[in-house]
């Protein structure tokens, strides 16, 4: 690895090297770099040899590029949309006046953000992996809360909540979770229908 | 306008037992979400919004503002003792505070945040005192036209002190923007990106948002990195700074109060980057750089007074014009608004109850979080041992029934849920919701005064730039547009810190 300055060094992966960029933000270290350098400096090599390997390259900058092309879907839809609700006149705006422009001012920066991963230096951000498991079950969690809320009623859709992702996620022993979902429901239970008369649903046993 | 009898008025209203129980429960609160990692003051906020319905309109917002800067008082203790910042605001506490605590210093770092803190708090609030009532009053001669310029400075403000890239940040903007349109439109009732959903006529609601974009995804992001919490063990003695101490930590209170307050005034900055700006001046004033780093306590008194004299100052825009600074102003407001209180330059003549005994609230509010966090520290440090993995279902829980019992609406939890996985891979793809809620808040605003606008001028642009006020700001505001063009500044804008705004 050669290092020209603090902060840039040159990396080769696969033969085709690469400037990185490393600054440590935060504890967590972000990397950019430039994709099309290996093209410039190696452009033969890297066509006659990758192929389709070469897409892979492009996952330096995905995350960019993915979100990017999405807004800008998203723009244009917003920006159809709002046409079809009428505009109006600059004289007396409709309804799709605000939002035609915000939808406008979405898609022109997302397509200025694709530009800019296309052909930049440092736009390229690396973005840590999602990780699809804990984060769907505990989504997917929360909204069975809201489904079964009322008509299961607050304390044991409560109950059942806690001690499941107590159990799940960092597994707790059996005594801790169902003490921690007992006490946690009891509480809030308490806590915001007692004290704050806030309605919450009650089970069809009738009580709590 | 005689300040006495007003301040009077407000601390009267501040010394009703109710008053003074839900100042000091907003304090607990605020130092609560301080003191634990992965739970910030606007998650909590919006989390406490919907008990605070049924208190009048000052009671509330009381209670709100004292969770706000309370957690500045306890991010502190987290950063300096277990190295993790309890809030974006206390990052940089960790750098110098935590080195403190290594050298056996602990205690006079927690005892000068905690002094530095009540100092710069109290003196952010005579500022806001004082400024507040004079903007507004030069506010009065505001129309639509000047209100559209302004908020588009005030948007561009934020997006300029974003951290990361410019154009994402304005795409958050541009988005909070699409989601403030949903719901009918309030001139001529036609629905728009309901996508059919009946509940959605309604509008998204701003807790549902709010506790999805910061409360789940935080959540969401923290059960990803197992969180190691070493908490420095042995005992906490000198909590009292000795007078060296003081000496050294003096300038960098005052100068920090300063320029936090000032910081705190412009959109968007808020006391992330007042601690961050404190720090960086500490480091170049000083005769000794080369400590900060390793224990400097200039590095701790002065960021830590910063961020509370930040809370002070972003008051100012909220009260004296009716917008919001920054993520947790936007909540108040909203929660003004859901007390049918209309803020505005007229707020403070209208019901200068509120505004002054708010203010009277934080003068108490400070004495009392001095008290809570020196003498009683060690009840927070006992709280840092509980771990995530039993907190996190809780933390679930409160926005799950916080989301529901503010509209008694099951769909609210979907809503919620949604923003908290929107918020979550948003944050992945690095983009930043701080943007987002303030776009989202002043969206409608923002609507109503460009459409207002041109009705007034008959469909002619031109309005906005030949008033002189409403094209003095938008002057301004091209301006900072194009600066930010400049490659030195570019430059620059990359050493500004990552906001996290937990």
């Amino acid at each position: 690895m050669y290092t020209p300055c603090a902060g840039l060094s040159v990396i080769i992966v696969d033969n085709i090297p690469y400037i990185q960029y490393t600054e440590n933000t935060n504890s967590r270290v972000a990397i950019r770099t430039h994709p099309f350098l290996a093209l410039t400096r190696d452009l033969e090599s890297r066509f006659r040899k990758a192929g389709r390997r070469n897409l892979g390259r492009l996952g330096w900058r995905k995350p960019d590029y993915k979100s990017g092309i999405f807004f800008l879907l998203l723009g244009l839809w917003v920006c159809f949309f709002s046409w079809k609700l009428g505009l109006g006149s600059p004289a007396k705006p409709g309804p799709g006046f605000m939002p035609f422009l915000a939808g406008l001012l979405m898609a022109f920066l997302s397509f200025l953000l694709v530009i800019q991963v296309l052909f930049s230096w440092t736009a390229s951000t690396w973005a840590t992996g999602v990780q699809w498991k804990n984060t769907l079950l505990v989504l997917a969690s929360m909204a069975a809360y809201g489904f079964l809320l009322d008509k299961i009623g607050f304390v044991l859709v409560t109950l059942g909540f806690v001690i499941l992702l107590m159990k799940v996620i960092e597994p707790q022993s059996w005594k801790r979770a169902v003490l921690g979902g007992i006490i946690s429901s009891m509480a809030s239970y308490l806590l915001f229908e007692t004290l704050l008369k806030s309605q919450l649903p009650r089970s069809f046993l009738g009580f709590f | 306008m005689d300040y006495y009898s007003l301040i009077l008025q407000g601390f009267s209203i501040v010394f009703q037992p109710t008053n003074l129980f839900l100042c000091f429960f907003g304090c607990l609160m605020g130092t609560l979400v301080g003191v634990l990692p992965g739970l910030g003051p606007t998650a909590a906020i919006a989390l406490l919004l919907p008990t605070t319905f049924h208190f009048a309109p000052v009671s509330a917002i009381i209670t709100l503002s004292g969770i706000y800067y309370g957690a500045m008082y306890g991010g502190s203790t987290t950063s300096i003792l277990v190295n993790i910042p309890g809030e974006a605001a206390s990052v940089i506490t960790t750098l110098d505070g935590y080195q403190m605590a290594l050298d056996g210093r602990a205690g006079p770092a927690l005892g000068i945040a905690a002094f530095g803190s009540y100092i710069a708090g109290t003196l952010s609030i005579v500022g806001l005192m004082f400024l507040a009532p004079l903007l507004a009053r030069g506010a009065l001669a505001f129309g639509p036209p000047e209100y559209f310029s302004l908020m588009c400075m005030g948007l561009t403000i934020l997006i300029y002190l974003a951290s990361g890239s410019m154009i994402k940040a304005l795409m958050m903007a541009a988005l909070g923007l699409i989601i403030g349109c949903i719901g009918a439109d309030m001139l001529t009732n036609v629905h728009r990106f309901t996508l059919g959903i009946p509940e959605l006529v309604d509008g998204v609601g701003l807790i549902p948002l709010v506790m999805g974009l910061f409360g789940i995804s935080e959540v969401l992001l923290n059960i990803e990195i197992q969180v190691k919490q070493e908490i420095l063990k042995g005992k906490i003695r000198n909590l009292l700074p000795n007078l060296q101490e003081w000496k050294d930590s003096a300038m960098p209170i005052l100068r920090g109060s300063l320029l936090g307050f000032l910081l705190g005034i412009l959109p968007g900055s808020g006391p992330a980057i007042a601690s961050f700006v404190s720090y960086a001046v500490e480091k170049r004033v000083s005769r000794h750089p080369e400590n900060f780093g390793r224990g400097a306590i200039e590095g701790v008194a002065g960021p830590e007074s910063a961020n509370n004299a930040a809370t002070g100052g972003s008051f100012i825009p909220l009260f004296s014009l009716g917008i919001p600074s920054n993520s947790v102003m936007a909540i108040l407001l909203g929660a003004l608004m859901i007390h049918g209180v209309i803020p505005g330059p007229n707020l403070m003549q209208q019901s200068p109850d509120l505004f002054w005994g708010v203010v009277a609230s934080m003068y108490v509010g400070n004495i009392m979080l001095l008290v809570l966090n020196l003498p009683l520290i060690g009840l927070w440090v006992k709280l840092l041992k509980v771990p995530y993995a039993i907190l996190f279902p809780l933390i679930l829980l409160f926005c799950l029934i916080g989301a529901y019992t503010a509209s008694n609406k099951i769909v609210d939890i979907y809503i919620m849920v949604f923003f908290g996985f929107m918020g979550y891979l948003l944050r992945k793809y690095r983009y930043e919701a701080a943007p987002l809620i303030l776009a989202f808040v002043l969206g409608p605003m923002l609507e109503d005064a460009l459409r207002q606008s041109l009705i007034i001028s008959e469909g002619s642009p031109k309005i906005f730039f030949t008033r002189p006020i409403s094209g003095a700001i938008l002057g301004c505001t091209f301006l900072l547009l194009l600066s930010s063009l400049l490659p030195k500044i570019q430059k620059r804008r990359q050493v500004l810190p990552l906001e996290k705004e937990m």
